[in-house]
């Protein structure tokens, strides 16, 4: 460690930090208290009244809550995107001619796609027509309040590189419009792209669009991070609305989940899977100097006694007593931590789980070892079943596939390996071979449809 | 903001404490998830929390600590989220700031900050804390739920490693 290092790291932190400025920031007000708004009483009352689709919510229920997972809000589809085809792929219902009111005065105004020309007729001028031309123009969706005197007309197009893009086009200073809805992060249009994104207008002439959750996508079941656009003194905003759901096979478009319901996926039941969540993870972990105390046992880490000539080599090993017998044993080198609970592993064997980086790579991800705790003893297992070759007992994640480990509630260890979609994972249990502990090996559980951001999961039915 | 001992907070004690100290805990997030948006979240998202259990916090005066507490562990559960959803969402380190944001910093704080992002998560809390946020190793233990010898084991080799990543991208 060096002052220079300090001071250099300080600078840094600040430079970055000054970014981050007042004015720039979203959420004005005091949020709300976190408890989701479609789980109230209220609402939950008027989910069940309410027997279809979220048109027929009244819209004075709809709140701007933003305790919602942190989905990738206004990052633009990755260049490679490809929609899976378990996704189901909305295009918008257009038509050629409208009639509603766009200047406001209360009257039903004519609207038409002759072409690539959006022409509007208004009833107070029938003799003159307002025009707005785009090559990209493909059909008229509907009309929705932006918060000017009369309705915007939203008109697909087909600029994007898939799906379409609903453009809002309103009456301005006696002449047709584009116009282009804010949110706190700078202003943009809305759209229906497959996989990604969907939009609609209700009856009652709201403009609406949802994020689909990459997480819980089923071939039938979704759940969709809904805005509504609203106008906010006179310009339209976006504003989020909440986590719904849809059902594409019975809903033309998402709607607020049914009362109990937290699970998008397809239905799939829970099965002969054991429990999965929550999990404890590689952030529960306590490093060296702090020590796992649980009963008669007292378990910590320390420097092996081969020093290295770097931390980034420094062997480390877990020691202490287990129902006090003493235990040692090789944790692992460089950013080792330990578990703090005894795992599961199988044929009455319990043991115990360390985590590092074990190598100078640190784009490699976590190691973890299981110690299975046999004849009061730690045993260091060979491992008969590898998910990752070359990395040493097993477990990490950052290896090929993407995966991940965790210890379940039950103590069991669990790791997913992401198969082509988001949330849909080919999950493996860790056990030993038999009751010496010796060997350790994957237990394929098959494919599991999880979320452990909202701790559902079961069985894909897809 | 002054919140009197002995008394619980009320909304407008929320509101003073979310004017005062909301964009410091935006920069605390930032800091920690590297990502704007989310960081914005992740405060809100606090903020919401202590609306939930103003009227019970044990130590009125402590809200603060509660409030940098919730950032941080909200920010891992961003950071472990992120890591479930690699596949979707492209990791937001110091590359995926805007681009008008990583032109306005200077090359070694560039440096710098991309090899913090190789940190583990604890490593890079305890750094943040200590060289941003300025507190005393008490006040980052009981805001990580470690103790004080940790606190100062950890930022001594979080800084070790720093100057090690800082070397070999250099050779």
């Amino acid at each position: 460690m060096s002052t220079d290092m300090e001071d250099r790291l300080a600078a840094a932190l600040q430079a970055r930090a000054e970014l981050v400025q007042s004015a720039e920031l979203g959420h004005p007000a005091l949020p709300e208290p976190a408890a989701p708004r479609w789980r109230r009483p209220a609402v939950v009352a008027l989910v069940a009244a309410a027997t279809v689709a979220a048109v027929l919510v009244p819209l004075a229920f709809l709140g701007h809550h933003t305790s919602e997972r942190p989905l990738p809000n206004n990052v633009p589809l990755p260049p490679d995107h490809v929609p899976s085809s378990r996704f189901p792929a909305p295009v918008p219902k257009t038509t050629r001619a409208l009639s509603g009111d766009v200047d406001g005065d209360g009257h039903p105004d004519q609207i038409r796609l002759v072409g690539r020309t959006l022409t509007v007729t208004l009833a107070a001028d029938p003799g003159h027509e307002l025009t707005y031309r785009s090559q990209d123009f493909a059909g008229l969706v509907g009309l929705a309040d932006i918060g000017g005197p009369g309705r915007a007309v939203f008109v697909s197009t087909h600029d994007l590189v898939e799906g379409a893009e609903l453009q809002a086009i309103a009456l301005r200073q006696g002449a047709l419009q584009l116009v282009l809805l804010h949110e706190p992060q700078g202003s943009r249009s809305i759209g229906v792209v497959p996989g990604y994104e969907t939009s609609w207008i209700t009856p009652e002439g709201v403009a609406m669009t949802g994020q689909l959750d990459p997480m819980q996508t089923g071939e039938r079941h979704l759940a969709v991070k809904v805005s509504r656009v609203e106008g906010r003194a006179g310009r339209p905003v976006i504003s989020p609305v909440g986590r719904w759901c849809w059902d594409v096979v019975m809903q033309d478009v998402p709607a607020p989940c049914p009362a109990g319901v937290d699970n998008a996926f397809d239905p799939g039941p829970h099965g002969s899977l054991p429990p999965l969540l929550p999990r404890t993870g590689v952030a529960d972990a306590i490093s060296p100097n702090e020590t796992w105390r649980e009963g008669s046992t007292a378990l910590h880490l320390v420097e092996s006694s081969v020093h290295a000539t770097s931390s980034v080599n420094q062997a480390y090993n877990v020691v202490g007593t287990i129902d006090g017998h003493p235990v040692s044993a090789h944790a692992g080198t460089w950013q080792v931590g330990l578990m703090k609970r005894f795992v599961d592993l199988g044929h009455g064997v319990r043991g115990v789980a360390t985590i590092s980086l074990d190598n100078d790579n640190a784009n490699s991800g976590w190691t973890w070892h299981l110690l299975p705790f046999v004849d009061d003893r730690l045993v260091s297992p060979s491992v008969s079943d590898t998910l990752y070759p070359g990395v040493s007992n097993v477990v990490a994640h950052g290896k090929g596939h993407a995966g991940e480990t965790w210890i379940g509630p039950d103590g069991q260890v669990f790791t997913s390996v992401a198969l082509g979609d988001q949330g849909y994972v080919e999950l493996f249990q860790w056990q030993v071979t038999d009751a010496s502990g010796r060997a350790l090996e994957a237990v394929d559980l098959g494919e599991v449809c999880m979320d452990a951001y909202w701790g559902t999961y079961g069985t894909c039915t897809s | 903001m002054p919140v009197t001992a002995g008394r619980t907070l009320t909304e407008h004690d929320l509101g003073e404490l979310y004017a005062a100290h909301r964009l410091q805990l935006v920069r605390l997030a930032v800091l920690l998830v590297d990502d704007r948006g989310q960081a914005e979240d992740v405060v809100q998202d606090a903020f919401a929390g202590l609306a939930a259990k103003g009227g019970r916090l044990r130590e009125p005066d402590a809200a603060l600590a509660y409030l940098r507490k919730a950032v941080v562990n909200r920010s891992r559960s961003v950071l472990r989220r992120r890591r479930t959803a690699r596949g979707y969402v492209p990791p937001r380190g110091l590359e995926d700031a805007r681009p008008d944001e990583r032109a306005l910093l200077a090359e070694e704080h560039r440096e710098i900050l991309a090899a913090l992002d190789r940190l583990a998560p604890r490593q890079r809390e305890v750094l943040v804390l200590r060289y941003w946020s300025g507190l005393s190793e008490n006040e980052i233990a009981e805001t990580l739920d470690i103790s004080g010898g940790a606190v100062k084991s950890t930022a001594s080799r979080a800084l070790d490693q720093l100057e090690a990543l800082l070397r070999k991208d250099e050779a």
